[in-house]
C-alpha cells in the first residue's frame, strides 16, 4: 500500500505554521482597541474607556480627577492655579492630550489607525 | 524520501517564523515619557530591547540638564547670571545666549530674550486676573531690550544691561536638539521627540512616515491637519496652550517685547526647521510678526518653513510647507 505523502497530523501542522505566519502581517489597529492613556510623574497606565466613571490621579500638587464618559475623557478638576487643563475641553480619540503640567498629569485616547505619533500643540 | 521533504520544509519554516519574530521584538517601538521643562516629555524611538532603558535615561539626562541650568527657577545657573546682571556662562547655556541674541537681531525684536521682566508681570500661569495697567508695562519695558545686553569681547561673558533672561521661548528648543543628538550618537536612527509642541523626526515608524497632528487651535482637544513631516524639527506656538481670560478678553503667553503686551492677530504658528531651536525662535518671533513679516522672515532664514493660523482661521503657508510638511496619506 502507498503511504500518503501529508497525514491529517501534517495538515495541522502546516495550517498551524500558516497562521502563525500571517499573524504579524495583521493590521496594527486591529490589535490596538481605543483606550485611556493617562501619564502622570509615576509612570503611564493603559486604561478601559468603559464604564463610564471618574479617575483620580494624585500628583505633586494633590488629586486630578478625570472623567470619563461616552468613549471620551476630560479633566475635571485640578488642584494647580491656572486651571487651562479643565478649560481645554474633552480628548478624543486620536487627538490632542489634555495636559496639566503643574500636577503633572497627562490624560488622551490611544488606539486606532488615524492616531498620531504626536500632536503639535 | 517524501515524508522528509515535508518535514524538512515545516522546520525550515518554523525556523523563518522564529527569526522573523524576533527580529520584530528587536524593532519594536520603546515610548517613554517625562515631566520636564515646564512640559511633558516624550521620546518613540525604536532600539534593541537591551539598550533601550539606557538610551533613553542618556537622552532624558540632556533635556534634565537645559531645565536645571536654563530655567529660571531658583538655583538654576540662568537664575545666578539675572541676579547678578550677567557673567559667564557654562558653555551650554551661552550658546542657548548667543543664538537667542542671534534670533533677536534677525527678527528686528520679535523675538527677545530679555523679557523675564514683562513674562513676571503678566503671569499668564497665575489664572484669570486684572491686566496690567499701563504704568506697570511701561516700567517692565524699560528693563527689557536685548541691545542692552553687551558681550564680553572675547564673548565668553555678558552684561545684561538691567534686563533679565528667559530663554523658554528657545532652550525647549535645544533641549530637543540635544535629545535628538543622544539618539542618534546612540545609533538610533528611527525616533521621534516630542516636547510638547518642540518635535524632532528621524526615520520613519517601521518604513512608515511619522504622522504628527497639528491642534486646532479654537478647539485644541480635535487635529485640525495630520503630517508627515520631512526629517527635522517641528514647533508649533498658539494663543490657546497657555492664557488667561479676564472680562471676555484672551491674553495668550507670547508677549510682544516692542508693546509689552500679549501677540495677537495669530492663532498658531508652526515652523519647520533643520533644528528645534532655530524653529523654536522663529514660531515664537512669527506669534509676535504676523503673516506677511513672518513669511518674509522664513523665506531669509533657508531651510525653514511655515504655516500660521490667523484669528479668522485664515491660513498662510510659506510656498515649500507642503513638500517638507505633506498631509498624511490617510488625509489626503
Amino acid at each position: 500500500m502507498k503511504k500518503k505523502l501529508v497525514n491529517p497530523a501534517d495538515l495541522l501542522l502546516i495550517l498551524f505554521l500558516f497562521f502563525l505566519f500571517i499573524r504579524p502581517f495583521q493590521g496594527e489597529a486591529a490589535k490596538t482597541p481605543a483606550a485611556l492613556r493617562v501619564e502622570h510623574a509615576r509612570g503611564t497606565e493603559l486604561l478601559p474607556l468603559e464604564p463610564d466613571r471618574t479617575i483620580a490621579v494624585t500628583g505633586p500638587l494633590g488629586t486630578t480627577e478625570i472623567e470619563v464618559k461616552g468613549g471620551r475623557a476630560r479633566i475635571a478638576a485640578s488642584p494647580c492655579e491656572g486651571k487651562l487643563c479643565v478649560r481645554s475641553g474633552g480628548v478624543r480619540p486620536g487627538g490632542a492630550p489634555a495636559v496639566c503640567l503643574p500636577n503633572r498629569v497627562s490624560v488622551s485616547v490611544t488606539g486606532g489607525k488615524k492616531e498620531p505619533d504626536a500632536v503639535l500643540r | 524520501m517524501g515524508r522528509r521533504v515535508v518535514f524538512a520544509v515545516l522546520l525550515l519554516s518554523f525556523a523563518a517564523a522564529a527569526l522573523y519574530f524576533l527580529s520584530r521584538e528587536n524593532r519594536q517601538l520603546r515610548r517613554e515619557t517625562r515631566f520636564m521643562m515646564g512640559t511633558q516629555v516624550t521620546l518613540t524611538f525604536r532600539a534593541p530591547p537591551l539598550d533601550a532603558e539606557r538610551i533613553a535615561r542618556e537622552a532624558f539626562e540632556k533635556a534634565e540638564m537645559v531645565d536645571r541650568d536654563m530655567g529660571r527657577r531658583p538655583g538654576s545657573e540662568l537664575t545666578a547670571l539675572n541676579q547678578a546682571g550677567g557673567g559667564t556662562p557654562g558653555p551650554e547655556l551661552r550658546k542657548v545666549i548667543d543664538s537667542s541674541l542671534r534670533w533677536a537681531l534677525a527678527s528686528g525684536g520679535a523675538f527677545d530674550p530679555t523679557v523675564a521682566e514683562l513674562i513676571d508681570l503678566w503671569a499668564v500661569e497665575k489664572g484669570p486676573h486684572p491686566p496690567p495697567s499701563q504704568e506697570q508695562t511701561a516700567k517692565a519695558l524699560s528693563r527689557t531690550g536685548h541691545e542692552k545686553v553687551r558681550p564680553s569681547p572675547d564673548g565668553k561673558s555678558f552684561d545684561f544691561g538691567g534686563t533679565r533672561l528667559d530663554l523658554g521661548a528657545i532652550a525647549k528648543g535645544h533641549a530637543v536638539n540635544l535629545v535628538a543628538e543622544s539618539l542618534r550618537s546612540n545609533g538610533v536612527k528611527d525616533f521621534l521627540v516630542d516636547a510638547g509642541g518642540d518635535i524632532f523626526v528621524s526615520g520613519s515608524k517601521g518604513g512608515k512616515p511619522w504622522k504628527v497632528g497639528l491642534a486646532d487651535p479654537r478647539d485644541p482637544g480635535a487635529l485640525i491637519m495630520v503630517f508627515n513631516p520631512e526629517e527635522g524639527a517641528v514647533v508649533t506656538s498658539g494663543d490657546y496652550e497657555r492664557y488667561f481670560e479676564w472680562e471676555g478678553v484672551r491674553y495668550g503667553h507670547v508677549l510682544d517685547p516692542k508693546t509689552g503686551r500679549p501677540a495677537t492677530g495669530v492663532a498658531s504658528v508652526t515652523v519647520w526647521a533643520a533644528n528645534a531651536n532655530d524653529a523654536d525662535a522663529m514660531a515664537t518671533s512669527l506669534m509676535v510678526l504676523g503673516p506677511e513679516k513672518g513669511l518674509r522672515l522664513i523665506a531669509e532664514h533657508p531651510p525653514a518653513e511655515a504655516l500660521l493660523i490667523d484669528c479668522e482661521g485664515k491660513i498662510h503657508k510659506s510656498p515649500g510647507f507642503g513638500r517638507v510638511m505633506p498631509r498624511d496619506v490617510e488625509e489626503r
